[in-house]
């Protein structure tokens, strides 16, 4: 079974007074088996950010349905949304999303806590994460207290912790270095050779290579996409930079 | 560049940041208008001619120092708080190419238009409201005199010196701010991450040390007379408590349930520790300010309430009747001796009910008492005569057994040598009595004497002693002036009570004073009270408390208010992010606002729960000290106590909603 299904997705938003219709989403459909890596890539404004909110459930589409782990997330009541985010979901943002209040020990453990999980459970699943994560030495620091490196290993951390379906990343090497964001983008690779699920939303040429599968999207549709299979690094780069180059000159001839 | 450039980026500015300059002005305007008309109340000269307006002047002069030297330190604190919400704003223009001078003139301009609007609104406003409160003021205090229209160019002069000062100082202030700041740090001012705080433990300690201290002294001080430096330092003890609680003791506390792993590692508890711990560090002088200003404002309006309100029964206490003449029957003689003329009551006596019948004046109850008062210090096996009266002394009343009669309509059967005791608090009188070498038997105790004349009525103890005759009080008037050679110890008093109008009782009372004067002119020491006469100036005096418990209560309130507001706004910014991303994390809306709605009423409130705590512990001493205006009645302190509890409250809920709409408002965008 697929871990998510998304069918026909379509978005329109409508502007205050109802003059300005814009369609974000066009009739999108793709699905996302355990165990992948996929790269959603497109240009800024193509859409890629509304179809990342709508599997996280943070927005709704106005057509067609997302199911995660076989469960239509419209038919889930908006009560239980945020627990079901909790237990099934894990988000790295571009902006790390640390709390300054917490310890970095502290923020990695706010989704079991909110969880009601027990202490001494919450140390048993951060030890083997943390030094997976190479965390291990700052997590009595506090977020500004570390690099921005640190901050997104701690936030996949937090992400990871609750052992979810599918980890969703939104553009997570945007804000780092390239040595940081090779060390990620090394970690990313890692933790689904393990088996974790992830889906990435990127518009770095260099983060969407590491993934399995990449799902191109343009003018909210999706455009073309190309599996990584046996190719190296440098030949996906190619490969996608090519696809690139055709939707910035003249994508629309495909259509 | 175009001259008229900063001036219109200055102004746009301002609009611009709307949600912080009202505020800002607001507070300024309130703090102008009530400088002015302090100064109007104060140099309104139609108001010194009036009769009895001696304590008024004072009044006004006093609130005109706290007002300033609050008006000073309250909008220089407004002024930083709103310096450090722009720095990113003016960093930015530093970025884009605005040398720092540039931004100073910028902010020049501001400070300039933020002045004009401030003093012509709150002088516009003085002007306005300077009417209404010299009509209550004359209200309270029951002044007839009705003015016109008035202008206090000189109150202008002094509130336009004063605050175009304060104004200065916080443009300077700014100045200094940006030309010391980098623009880098000026962009990231307002997010640079805050250091976990530090408990510290013997801050903390000394703060429950401050605060039991404080506590202590209110509760334990016996005399009045002590409280009055007392009080002062308790309220010290009270002040630094509070700070030192609230900024190192809550982060103790917070911190000790931090490491309380099963306690803190919960979904309850989890967000509001480390919130409350974050927000501690920022706000626990702002908190500590609310505090204190809030106990102010209910010390000061409780007590200046149950004051004016208590003014009847403190006049009906010190006065019980309309009219009486105290005559002393005693003077020096050319060689510095005391003479001791028992005939002169007599003479008055009869001279006065002459008088009455003469001039036609209707009275009633008249009665005639004599008594000893005398102020004396218990030496351990007796007492001993004192010149001072002061915190250990105690004052000792002899009556005869007639004027006991005559006032309680009781009979005391006492042989030579025995007395009758009622004692009130003091040295504990068994079976006998030495006073001044003097032994007498106590041949009982009575249970009440309600008509102790209350000069000395906050004496650490008073005790009334009947003997048996007039002899002996003479016999106790000869020991102590022969000890002392002080001459008004002895008090013949007549009393009575009149028949007519308030009006008719003011005239009489005129008529009676120069007769009595007139009839004593050639004689010894002798006082004259009328009540209504009195009453004018009880009323002076407690009106003009009350004004300026009311003028600064409300100054106060307004100060609480306004600090209340700017830290819901920059709580508002802050909370925003960690709103969002816990909702990103996986926590409802629901759950969100609920978490940071008890957090924050937590820190509104805490505040308000100690200022009543304070004003609890304050009861005892401040009770003692309103004795010492005339204020016996508990009930009527209780009551105004409660009342403006109460008020406050509401006051506070109502600013607390308020202030949270505004809040959600900023969180929720």
């Amino acid at each position: 079974m697929s871990i998510l299904t998304v069918s026909n997705v379509g978005k329109i938003y409508t502007s205050r007074l109802g003059g300005n219709r814009v369609q974000a989403l066009t009739d999108v459909s793709f699905a996302v088996e355990p165990g992948e890596y996929v790269a959603i890539m497109g240009e800024s404004g193509s859409g890629k950010t509304t179809l990342l909110n709508i599997i996280a459930s943070l927005d709704k589409p106005t057509g067609g349905e997302v199911k995660i782990a076989g469960q239509n997330l419209a038919s889930i009541r908006e009560n239980d949304l945020a627990a079901f985010r909790r237990n099934n979901l894990g988000f790295v943002f571009q902006d790390f999303n640390l709390l300054d209040t917490f310890s970095v020990k502290d923020n990695i453990f706010l989704p079991l806590v909110l969880s009601g999980k027990k202490y001494d459970e919450m140390r048993e699943r951060l030890t083997p994460i943390a030094s997976r994560l190479r965390i291990q030495n700052i997590l009595e620091k506090y977020p500004y207290e570390i690099s921005g490196g640190q901050k997104q290993r701690v936030a996949a951390a937090r992400a990871l912790i609750t052992n979810p379906q599918l980890l969703l990343a939104d553009e997570p090497t945007g804000a780092l270095d390239s040595r940081s964001a090779d060390e990620l983008l090394g970690i990313f690779t890692e933790i689904n050779d393990f088996g974790q699920t992830i889906l990435m939303v990127t518009h770095s040429v260099k983060a969407a290579c590491t993934a399995k599968r990449v799902l191109f999207i343009k003018d909210g549709r999706v455009f073309h996409q190309l599996y990584k299979a046996n190719l190296s690094d440098d030949e996906m780069f190619k490969r996608i930079s090519d696809t690139l180059t055709i939707i910035a000159t003249g994508g629309d001839v495909h259509e | 560049m175009n001259k008229l450039l900063y001036p219109r980026l200055a102004a746009v500015n301002m609009g611009k940041q709307k949600k912080l300059y009202i505020p800002y002005i607001i507070s300024a305007v309130f703090t102008i208008a009530m400088y002015y008309i302090m100064c109007a109340v104060k140099g309104n000269e139609g108001l010194g001619e009036m009769r009895g307006a001696l304590f008024l002047p004072e009044a006004t002069a006093m609130g005109l120092i706290v007002i300033g030297v609050f008006a000073c330190i309250f909008l220089l604190y407004t002024n930083s708080f709103l310096i450090k919400q722009r720095k990113k704003e003016f960093g930015l223009y530093n970025v884009l190419g605005m040398e720092k001078k540039h931004i100073a003139a910028i902010m020049f301009f501001e400070t300039i238009y933020a002045f004009f609007i401030s003093l012509v609104g709150g002088l516009a406003f003085g002007m306005l409201f300077d009417k209404l409160t010299s009509l209550l003021l004359y209200r309270l205090l029951k002044f007839e005199i009705k003015l016109g229209f008035y202008i206090s160019f000189s109150g202008i002069l002094y509130t336009a010196i004063l605050f175009g000062g304060i104004f200065l100082i916080n443009l300077i202030y700014n100045i200094i701010k940006v030309y010391r700041t980098k623009p880098v740090e000026l962009l990231h001012g307002g997010n640079i991450g805050e250091k976990e705080p530090k408990a510290k433990i013997i801050p903390a300690i000394l703060g429950v040390l401050f605060l039991g201290a404080g506590y202590t002294i209110a509760i334990v001080t016996e005399s009045p007379l002590n409280a009055i430096p007392l009080f002062m330092v308790a309220v010290l003890c009270v002040i630094f408590g509070t700070y030192l609680l609230f900024m190192t003791g809550s982060i103790a506390a917070l911190k000790s349930l931090k490491k309380n792993k099963k306690y803190y590692y919960n979904k309850k508890h989890f967000n509001s520790v480390s919130g409350m711990l974050y927000r501690m560090k920022q706000n626990a002088a702002g908190l500590a300010n609310i505090c204190i200003l809030s106990t102010m404002v209910l010390v000061m309006v409780s007590t200046t309430v149950s004051l004016y309100t208590g003014t009847e029964d403190a006049l009906q206490e010190r006065y019980p009747k309309d009219i009486a003449v105290d005559v002393h029957c005693s003077r020096f003689n050319e060689e510095g001796q005391v003479e001791f003329h028992p005939e002169e009551g007599n003479e008055m006596d009869l001279a006065l009910r002459k008088e009455l019948q003469d001039s036609g004046i209707r009275f009633q109850d008249y009665r005639r008492y004599q008594y000893i008062c005398i102020v004396a210090s218990w030496g351990g096996t007796q007492f001993q005569p004192e010149y001072f009266y002061g915190g250990s002394t105690e004052v000792l009343y002899f009556f005869s057994a007639d004027s006991y009669k005559t006032l309680t309509g009781k009979n005391a059967v006492l042989r030579d040598g025995e007395v009758l005791v009622y004692s009130e608090g003091g040295t504990q009188i068994g079976d006998s009595l030495s006073v001044m070498n003097k032994t007498y038997k106590v041949a009982g105790h009575t249970d009440s004497f309600s008509e102790i004349p209350t000069f000395y009525n906050v004496a650490n103890g008073i005790h009334v002693i009947v003997v048996s005759d007039m002899k002996e009080l003479q016999e106790l008037f000869t020991l102590y002036t022969s000890a002392r050679g002080q001459a008004d110890i002895y008090h013949d008093v007549m009393d009575f009570n009149l028949t007519g109008t308030a009006e008719e009782k003011r005239a009489q009372g005129e008529t009676l004073k120069h007769f009595v004067y007139d009839a004593m002119s050639d004689k010894g020491y002798f006082s004259f009270d009328a009540r209504e006469a009195q009453k004018a100036e009880y009323y002076e005096m407690n009106g003009s408390f009350l004004f300026l418990g009311i003028v600064l209560g409300l100054l106060f309130l307004i100060v609480t208010v306004m600090i209340i507001y700017y830290k819901q706004i920059s709580e508002g910014y802050s909370d925003r992010e960690r709103f969002l991303i816990m909702q990103k994390v996986g926590m409802s809306r629901a759950e969100v606002k609920s978490t940071i709605r008890s957090q924050v009423l937590t820190v509104f409130f805490l505040p308000l729960v100690t200022a009543c705590i304070h004003l609890a512990f304050s009861y005892p001493i401040v009770s003692k000290l309103l004795k010492m205006f005339g204020l016996m009645n508990q009930t009527i302190f209780i009551l105004s106590l409660v009342v403006t509890a109460a008020v406050f409250a509401v006051i506070y809920v109502f600013v607390y909603l308020l202030t949270a709409r505004t809040y959600y408002k900023i969180v929720s965008r």
